[in-house]
């Protein structure tokens, strides 16, 4: 039996397809997640030393306690307000 | 978020926030709020930086407790921010303790605060997201920006992270994390803030959110459980603007749940994948093709400060006290 002759445009479409793929897969890397990245993963997401360097002032969290703490102590308030609490999602 | 790495860990800044009482706060609700807490801030925050634009009030103030503004900017500038510090002790030593004070009969208490909802039997997670870096090697150097939520469960809501406890259960046994728990997770907190406030996904947006439990040791105090699956959410908007955006994440963890005392001991989850597009605020502007982005997902520690989460406002959740309308 004959091998079945591939039509141009289909072997043009076929290898547009396969260099994409390669593409594709020399682009678009992946993490790995398994038992032995995990840790690794964790390490590298979580807030390092430096960045919760912030958290070295004694902050209160809401603006109410602030101003009562402040009256208590007779001392200005120093007040950090974002959308999104600092302490949370900002 | 910038502030937390400019200003805020500047040693002179850390070293002169000791002769202040330094107190942070989510801001929308203060200038839009009704509460004696929200009309004290805006009594001197419409003097501030941001006076005359409606936008928003975000920054740093200085101000006495009566409500005197002694200072206010929205900078990066530690040395800028220092030099208001100064001049704001100097003007509060030049006050009569009647005019810095908050008069006897005067009470800033607020009426509604979202943290009153927090389940303190249930389960307080804390969420941490940061970009991957491209060659996806974890031993790289971490990118900058990171950003962090929390999420709650109540007592009742926990159950879901566990197998039937009605039933023997022996290593091996493999269960479905329940539907409602991790689109939670994904509809609020696998959601791309590395560099700012997103929006959340619609139950009809998640387009698949599966997690296996599976028992890898069982005693009669506790069970420990490995947890596996996948998140994928998509959105062809964001606050009613054309912005496309999703994420795709396999998901791994581990917890260990204390049968005495019905709560777990240990909880983590680490999800790993792709983001893609922009939401209005999240700062996506310039980064809206595919790369990578991880979560994890913790226990929050005991002696945290209480912070709601940023979307406890939209929980499908009868114990969430919403403010009276």
């Amino acid at each position: 039996m004959a091998k079945p002759i591939i039509g141009f445009a289909r072997y043009a479409a076929a290898s547009s397809l396969l260099a994409a793929l390669a593409l594709s897969t020399a682009f678009a890397q992946k993490p790995v997640l398994d038992e032995t990245s995990l840790p690794e993963w964790r390490a590298h997401i979580l807030p390092s030393g430096d960045d919760l360097a912030w958290q070295a002032i004694p902050w209160l969290t809401t603006f109410a306690e602030g101003i009562q703490r402040a009256n208590e102590a007779d001392r200005p308030l120093l007040l950090w307000v974002m959308n999104g609490h600092p302490f949370g999602c900002t | 978020m910038v502030g937390r790495r400019t200003i805020w860990a500047n040693q002179e800044v850390i070293e002169l926030s000791n002769q202040f009482v330094p107190a942070t706060d989510e801001v929308w609700r203060l200038q839009n709020g009704t509460d004696p807490e929200c009309q004290h801030f805006r009594s001197f925050a419409e003097q501030g930086h941001y006076r005359g634009d409606r936008s928003t009030r975000q920054g740093t103030y200085i101000c006495t407790p009566s409500g005197v503004l002694l200072g206010s900017m929205n900078s990066h500038n530690p040395e800028a921010v220092v030099k208001m510090m100064q001049k704001a002790l100097k003007d509060y030593a030049a006050m009569t303790p009647a005019a810095r004070l908050l008069a006897p009969s005067e009470s800033v208490e607020p009426k509604h605060r979202w943290e009153a909802s927090h389940p303190t039997s249930g389960l307080d997670l804390t969420t941490f997201s940061r970009d991957l870096p491209e060659s996806c090697d974890a031993s790289e150097s971490a990118h900058v920006a990171w950003n962090q939520d929390r999420i709650w469960f109540s007592e009742e809501e926990l159950t879901w992270f566990l197998p039937p406890l009605n039933e023997p259960v022996n290593v091996g046994d493999q269960y479905s994390i329940e539907a409602p728990a991790i689109q939670r997770i994904t509809r609020f907190n696998i959601v791309d803030t590395v560099r700012g406030q997103t929006s959340f996904y619609k139950p009809g947006e998640i387009k698949s959110a599966n997690v296996l439990g599976i028992i890898t040791a069982v005693t009669d105090r506790q069970i420990e459980i490995r947890f596996e699956g996948q998140t994928h959410a998509e959105a062809a908007v964001s606050r009613g603007r054309d912005l496309p955006h999703g994420i795709k994440t396999n998901v791994l963890g581990y917890a260990t749940f204390n049968r005495n005392q019905r709560a777990f001991d240990k909880f983590e989850l680490v999800a790993l994948g792709e983001r893609w597009g922009r939401t209005v605020y999240n700062g996506r502007h310039a980064e809206l093709e595919k790369s990578p982005i991880g979560f994890v997902i913790r226990l929050t520690p005991p002696d945290a400060s209480l912070i709601a989460p940023a979307f406890l406002f939209a929980y499908d959740a009868a114990w969430v006290k919403h403010p009276r309308r």
